[in-house]
């Protein structure tokens, strides 16, 4: 039998830590762990369970990445409570100066925007600003919704769709400061995901009278069709850009979902499962390398789950 | 007839909980009540659930479990009405109707 020397001309290296910057096929033995770990190229994608937040949540507003997450507001009832993540544990940040829950954000952990939503008993339209530790106030949305999309940065975002009184195709960008009308997308729908930016945006899932699989595309001026997703689905998350999209969770009318879904700008393929199949729940960071927490399943939870997608995994050899 | 799945009962503490070397090899599930579902006869799903402190449950005793979680919130969102309300905006203050889950044998 050959040895590993004989085949790659070098002895397999011992690490008091595993490597970064992997290639596929590399070889190391982890002398803190005592364990031989081995990469490999993975065509799926794979979810781990994170760090619990502090108070379990639904309906809220998300941001950030994976190693840099935000969550704020939530129902039922009313919250203002923000949480930050840092890749394993969730800390309390500022609070919202309105309680609301279906609102939706987008940004960073440090530069959040958190727009719209319900207070219980009206739409709202008005927008606060997140700068890592308090919440300042913006501009108004032109129309009060709820239930809407978002995706984008502080100072140049996109909100679309939600109730607005009923199910609307508006759109509205933000410069940092004052929303202006977009294009209108092709389907009204509600409970939708948005992902990508301000001029490059994905919208996708819903409601749209029926629970819809419909994805569009935005260009900065005018919504066009997408492929369509495999499960049709509402009260989804998710995350990434218009090429490189990511969907997970939901409810698609009789069933909680733990189905995920990737997007390459055409066509949605079937990613890993989530261990919990929940609706309601927030997202964010990218295609490979996601985040969901929160949500109901049916109780509420304060459940993480990280995403790794596909790529280069590493691997422990076992005897298994 | 031979079992597909098992399960048990696992807190999910967070991190390093289920890693994702973890779900790439085997599926993992949760229910609530904290019932986990792990394929049966599967090694790594047998070390996954020692790694976690699992209590193990037949099929039907995390029906049990899972049933005590979902028909009491049936219950409550029932019972939970408002003068005038409609089911649209029953909806959209409580969410939907929890529904039954089914564990599989």
């Amino acid at each position: 039998m050959s040895e590993y020397k004989t085949i790659h001309g070098i002895h397999v290296q011992a690490l008091d830590t595993d490597p970064s910057n992997l290639g596929a096929g590399q070889v190391w033995y982890n002398t803190t762990s005592n364990q031989l770990k081995i990469t490999a190229v993975s065509t799926s994608g794979a979810w781990a369970t994170g760090g619990n937040m502090g108070t379990g949540r639904e309906v809220f507003g998300s941001a950030g990445t994976q190693t840099a997450g935000l969550a704020f507001g939530s129902g039922y009832p009313t919250t203002t409570a923000t949480e930050h993540y840092d890749g394993s544990a969730w800390t309390a940040g500022g609070n919202m100066a309105t309680g609301r829950f279906s609102l939706d954000g987008c940004g960073t952990q440090t530069a959040a925007l958190g727009f719209g939503g319900y207070d219980g008993t009206s739409r709202l339209n008005d927008t606060e600003h997140y700068d890592g530790s308090a919440w300042t106030a913006g501009g108004n949305l032109g129309t009060a919704r709820y239930h809407l999309a978002s995706c984008g940065t502080q100072t140049a975002a996109l909100g679309f769709g939600g109730y607005g009184p009923d199910i609307t195709n508006t759109t509205e960008h933000y410069d940092g400061s004052a929303w202006t009308a977009g294009g209108n997308m092709g389907t009204a729908r509600s409970y939708l995901v948005g992902a990508g930016t301000e001029t490059t945006a994905l919208g996708f899932g819903g409601y749209d009278g029926s629970i819809t699989n419909v994805t569009e595309h935005y260009d900065g001026s005018a919504w066009t069709a997408g492929g369509n997703m495999g499960t049709a689905r509402y009260r989804l998350s998710g995350a990434g850009t218009q090429t490189a999209g990511l969907g997970f969770g939901g409810w698609n009318g009789s069933t909680y979902q733990n189905a995920t879904e990737h997007y390459d700008g055409s066509a949605w393929t079937a990613g890993g499962n989530m261990a919990t199949a929940k609706y309601n729940l927030g997202g964010c960071g990218t295609q490979t390398a996601g985040l969901g927490f929160g949500g109901k399943t049916p109780s509420i939870t304060n459940a993480t789950e990280e995403y790794a997608g596909p790529g280069i995994t590493t691997q422990t050899v076992t005897s298994s | 007839m031979s079992k597909t799945y098992q399960y048990c009962v696992a807190e999910n503490w967070g991190k390093g909980f289920i890693e994702h070397e973890d779900s790439r090899a085997f599926s993992i599930s949760s229910f609530p009540g904290n019932i986990w579902r792990v394929p049966a006869n599967t090694p790594k799903a047998n070390l996954w659930i020692n790694k976690v402190l699992g209590s193990p449950k037949t099929k039907d005793e995390a029906q049990v479990i899972v049933n005590g979680i979902i028909t009491p919130k049936q219950t409550t969102w029932d019972n939970d009405n408002v003068a005038d309300e409609t089911s649209a905006e029953k909806i959209i203050r409580l969410g939907k109707r929890p529904t039954d889950i089914t564990l599989e044998l």
